[in-house]
C-alpha cells in the first residue's frame, strides 16, 4: 500500500513538473493577450481577428495568443481570473482593464509604463480623454481601444406636439445648451403633458429618464459616469489631481452649486424619478433621456416605432469651455513585472497593433466601439439611411473629438465612484432634496467615508 | 364546511403556485416577443396573455446566430453528469465510512467536514486556482471537474442517511457471502435510491449553475459551460436584447425543468429522509 501511495505521489509530482517546465520554455516564444470580451461575441471576435492579422504580418516574431474571458456585470469572472493569475505569477503579457481601474493597478505596481517603448507620435494619435484616462502621475499606462459617450435624447413625437414657444427651447444637434435650459424644457414638457390629450403622451409618466434605477441595482459607476460632468462643468471634481484628496474638492462650494442645479429635477413637480419604470424612454413614457451611446443601437434595432432625436449633453454654464462630457472605456495595459527590455518592446509593438488607427476603425465597424484615435473618428458614418442614427452619431462624434473628458484617476476609484453615486446622486433623488444645506451635508458625509477608505493610499 | 375549507386551501395553494410560476411564464412568453412589445406589455395583461401576432421565433434565431448556446448546454450536461456519477460514488463511500466504520480520528474528521461546509466557495477559489495551476491542470477538463467531485455537504448528507440504515440488512448480506464493498454496492446503494437521486439533483444543479470556477479554470471557449455563455449574453453592452436574454434563459431552464418533472417524487421523499429543506 505504501508503495502504491509513493508511486501515485511521484507520478503527480512528475506531471506537475512537466507542466511547469513546458510552460516556462514556451512562454518566451509567445505573447499572451487576455480580454474581457466573450469569445463568441463580436467584440471577442474582432480582437481574435486583429491578433490573427498580427501573426500573419509578423511570421518571424513571437506568436501572439489571445484568450477572451467572459465577464459578468462590471467585470467579475474576468477580473477574478486576472487577480488569481497575478497571485499565481501567471499574468498575461497584455490584458484589458476598465479605464477607471488603471490607477489602482498602477498603485499596486502591476502595470508597466508605455511612453519610452511606443513609436514616435503614437500616443498623440489618441484623443485627449483617452490619453488622460491611461495616464497616472504623468506616465502613460493604458491604451484605450474604445471610447464612450452620453447625450440627451428626446421623443420626437412628444416634442412635435408641444407649442411652438416650448419647441423653440430644444437645441439643434450642433448647439450647446445648459442644465438650466434642460430643466426649463423638462418643466414645460411636464406642464403640457398634464393638460394635453395628444396621443404621443398616452403612456407619459415623467419628463426625464435618468436611469437612476441602475444605481439602486448596484451599477454605481453609471451614476458617477453620467453625472460627474455636472461638477466638471462647474470647475469642480469628485477628487483632487493627486487621486486621494476629496475633502475641499468633492464638498467644495462649486460642487454644492452644481448638484443643487441637478437637484432641481426633483423639486415639485418632480421632473425625474429614482424609481422610474423599466425602459421609460424606450416605451414612450418619458420625453427626454440622459442616454449612453449604447441606446443608439438598442433603440434602432429593438424599438423601431420610437422616433428619437439626439442633442448634446448640457453644460453647467454657457461660458464654460473646458472638457466636460462623459467618456472612457476599457483599455489595453501591459504586465509591469516583465523586465526584459527587448521583450517589452515586442509587447508594446503588439499593443500598438491592437490600438492603431486601422484597429480603431475596424472595432467601430465590427462592434460600434467609438474610435479612440483622432484619425479614426471619421470612420463614424453619419450619412446612413437612418436619420436617427446620423443625428445621434453626429453628436457623439462631436463630443468624442471636442468635449469628452476622462474620469478621474484614483487608486481608490471604485469606492469613490460607489460612494458618490449612492450617497450623493441617488440620495438627492430618493429624498427629493433640493436645498443647498442638505446637499452640502450629503457631500460632507460622503467625504468622511471616502477619507477613511483613502487613508491606505496616502503615502 | 369541509368543502369551503378545501376550496379555500386550493385557491390559496394555486395563488402561491402562480406566484412561482408567473415569472417563468413571463420569461418563456417574452422570449417569443421583440423588446418593444415586451416592455409595452410589461404592466398589462398582455404580459401573460400575449397577442398571437406578437409572437415569433426571431429572438431564438438571432440569439443562435450570435452564440452557439447548444454547444455550451452540451458541455454543461457532460460536466454535470460526470460530477454527479463520480461524485455520488466517492461522497457516498466517504459518508458510509463515517457512518458505519470505526477508525482513528473519525470524530475529528467529521468536525473538520462540518467546519468546511460553512466556508463559501469565493473564499477558497483563489487557493484552488493556485493548486490546480501548480498541477498544470488549468484549461483542462480534469482540472475543472476534480475540485468539485468531492463535496463535504454531500458527504455529511450521506453520513446522516447511513446512520439510520438498518444494520441487519448489511449483516444478512455478509452471511450470504458478500464483502463489505459488495454489501455497499449491492444492498446499501440500491436501498438508498431516493437519497442518491436527491443528492444527485443538488449536485447537478450546483454544477449547472456554476460560473466563477469555469471562468477561472477554463480558457478554451469551446469548453465553456452554459452559465459562462449566458453571462456573455447578459454582459453585452452593445447589443442589449431582453428577448435574447429570455430566449437564452428559456433554453437553459428546459433541462432543469425536465429533470424536476422526472425526479420530483424522489426529490420530495429524499428531502424528507435527509431533512433537507
Amino acid at each position: 500500500m505504501k508503495k502504491l501511495i509513493l508511486l501515485v505521489s511521484a507520478l503527480v509530482f512528475a506531471i506537475s513538473l512537466v507542466g511547469c517546465n513546458s510552460k516556462q520554455a514556451s512562454d518566451k516564444e509567445k505573447i499572451t493577450v487576455w480580454t474581457q470580451a466573450a469569445a463568441d461575441h463580436p467584440e471577442g471576435k474582432m480582437f481574435a481577428d486583429r491578433v490573427k492579422s498580427y501573426n500573419e504580418a509578423h511570421p518571424d516574431g513571437p506568436k501572439v495568443e489571445i484568450q477572451n474571458i467572459t465577464r459578468a456585470g462590471a467585470g467579475s469572472g474576468y477580473i477574478d481570473k486576472l487577480n488569481a493569475a497575478i497571485t499565481a505569477n501567471e499574468m498575461p503579457d497584455i490584458f484589458t482593464l476598465d479605464g477607471p481601474d488603471i490607477g489602482a493597478y498602477v498603485d499596486s505596481g502591476l502595470l508597466g509604463e508605455l511612453d519610452e517603448y511606443m513609436s514616435e507620435g503614437f500616443k498623440d494619435g489618441f484623443t485627449q480623454a483617452i490619453i488622460d484616462q491611461g495616464t497616472v502621475d504623468g506616465k502613460f499606462y493604458g491604451m484605450g481601444y474604445s471610447d464612450s459617450g452620453v447625450a440627451i435624447m428626446y421623443n420626437e413625437d412628444m416634442i412635435n406636439a408641444l407649442p411652438e414657444d416650448v419647441k423653440a427651447l430644444v437645441p439643434s444637434l450642433d448647439q450647446d445648451w445648459t442644465w438650466d435650459q434642460f430643466i426649463e424644457l423638462s418643466r414645460k414638457v411636464d406642464e403640457f403633458a398634464k393638460t394635453s390629450d395628444d396621443p404621443a403622451f398616452a403612456n407619459y409618466e415623467v419628463p426625464v429618464s435618468l436611469l437612476l434605477t441602475d444605481i439602486t441595482a448596484g451599477a454605481y459607476e453609471l451614476g458617477t459616469y453620467y453625472f460627474t460632468p455636472l461638477l466638471w462643468g462647474n470647475d469642480a471634481n469628485i477628487v483632487a489631481e493627486d487621486g486621494v484628496t476629496v475633502d475641499g474638492v468633492l464638498n467644495s462650494d462649486k460642487s454644492v452649486e452644481a448638484l443643487t442645479k441637478y437637484a432641481q429635477l426633483f423639486a415639485e413637480p418632480v421632473l425625474a424619478s429614482a424609481t422610474e419604470s423599466e425602459k421609460t424612454f424606450h416605451t414612450g413614457k418619458s420625453a427626454l433621456s440622459v442616454s449612453g451611446f449604447w441606446y443608439v443601437n438598442e433603440l434602432i434595432n429593438n424599438y423601431p416605432d420610437l422616433k428619437f432625436k439626439t442633442v448634446r449633453y448640457p453644460k453647467m454654464s454657457e461660458d464654460f469651455d473646458g472638457l466636460y462630457t462623459p467618456s472612457g472605456s476599457w483599455a489595453f495595459v501591459r504586465n509591469g513585472q516583465e523586465e526584459d527590455e527587448e521583450r517589452i518592446k515586442q509587447i508594446v509593438e503588439v499593443m500598438e497593433w491592437l490600438n492603431n488607427d486601422e484597429a480603431s476603425k475596424e472595432y467601430f465597424a465590427k462592434n460600434g466601439s467609438i474610435p479612440t484615435r483622432i484619425n479614426s473618428v471619421d470612420a463614424i458614418d453619419t450619412n446612413t439611411d437612418n436619420p436617427y442614427h446620423n443625428d445621434a452619431w453626429t453628436v457623439l462624434k462631436y463630443q468624442a473629438e471636442n468635449t469628452n473628458k476622462s474620469r478621474p484617476v484614483s487608486p481608490g476609484y471604485p469606492y469613490l465612484s460607489e460612494t458618490f453615486a449612492k450617497d450623493v446622486i441617488l440620495k438627492i433623488a430618493q429624498n427629493k432634496t433640493t436645498d443647498e444645506a442638505t446637499i452640502k451635508q450629503y457631500l460632507d458625509d460622503a467625504v468622511k467615508k471616502i477619507e477613511i477608505e483613502f487613508e491606505k493610499y496616502k503615502k | 364546511m369541509k368543502i369551503v375549507k378545501k376550496t379555500l386551501f386550493y385557491i390559496l395553494a394555486s395563488l402561491v403556485a402562480l406566484q412561482f410560476l408567473l415569472p417563468l411564464i413571463w420569461m418563456i412568453l417574452s422570449s417569443f416577443k421583440i423588446d418593444e412589445v415586451i416592455y409595452k406589455d410589461i404592466d398589462t395583461i398582455f404580459a401573460f396573455v400575449p397577442k398571437f401576432s406578437d409572437l415569433s421565433f426571431d429572438s431564438y434565431v438571432e440569439l443562435l446566430g450570435f452564440y452557439n448556446i447548444f454547444k455550451n448546454v452540451g458541455n454543461s450536461l457532460i460536466y454535470a453528469s460526470v460530477t454527479v456519477v463520480v461524485g455520488l460514488t466517492i461522497n457516498s463511500l466517504a459518508g458510509y465510512a463515517l457512518a458505519r466504520f470505526k477508525f482513528p480520528f473519525k470524530d475529528w474528521i467529521l468536525i473538520f467536514i462540518i467546519a468546511l461546509m460553512i466556508v463559501p466557495i469565493e473564499a477558497t477559489i483563489l487557493p484552488l486556482f493556485l493548486v490546480v495551476n501548480e498541477m498544470g491542470l488549468i484549461n483542462t477538463i480534469p482540472g475543472y471537474l476534480l475540485p468539485f467531485i468531492i463535496n463535504v455537504m454531500n458527504i455529511f448528507l450521506f453520513r446522516q442517511h447511513f446512520l439510520s440504515f438498518p444494520g441487519e440488512l448489511i449483516e444478512s448480506g455478509k452471511i450470504d457471502g458478500l464483502s463489505e464493498v459488495g454489501c455497499f454496492f449491492r444492498i446499501v446503494m440500491p436501498s438508498s435510491l431516493n437519497m442518491y437521486i436527491t443528492v444527485g439533483i443538488l449536485t447537478f444543479l450546483a454544477s449547472w449553475n456554476d460560473f466563477l470556477w469555469p471562468v477561472m479554470a477554463l480558457s478554451n471557449a469551446d469548453l465553456m459551460p452554459i452559465q459562462v455563455a449566458l453571462n456573455a449574453v447578459f454582459a453585452d453592452k452593445y447589443n442589449i436584447f431582453t428577448s435574447h436574454m429570455m430566449a437564452a434563459l428559456t433554453i437553459v431552464t428546459i433541462p432543469i425543468v425536465i429533470l424536476y418533472i422526472i425526479f420530483q417524487k424522489y426529490i420530495v421523499e429524499g428531502s424528507m429522509q435527509s431533512g433537507i429543506k
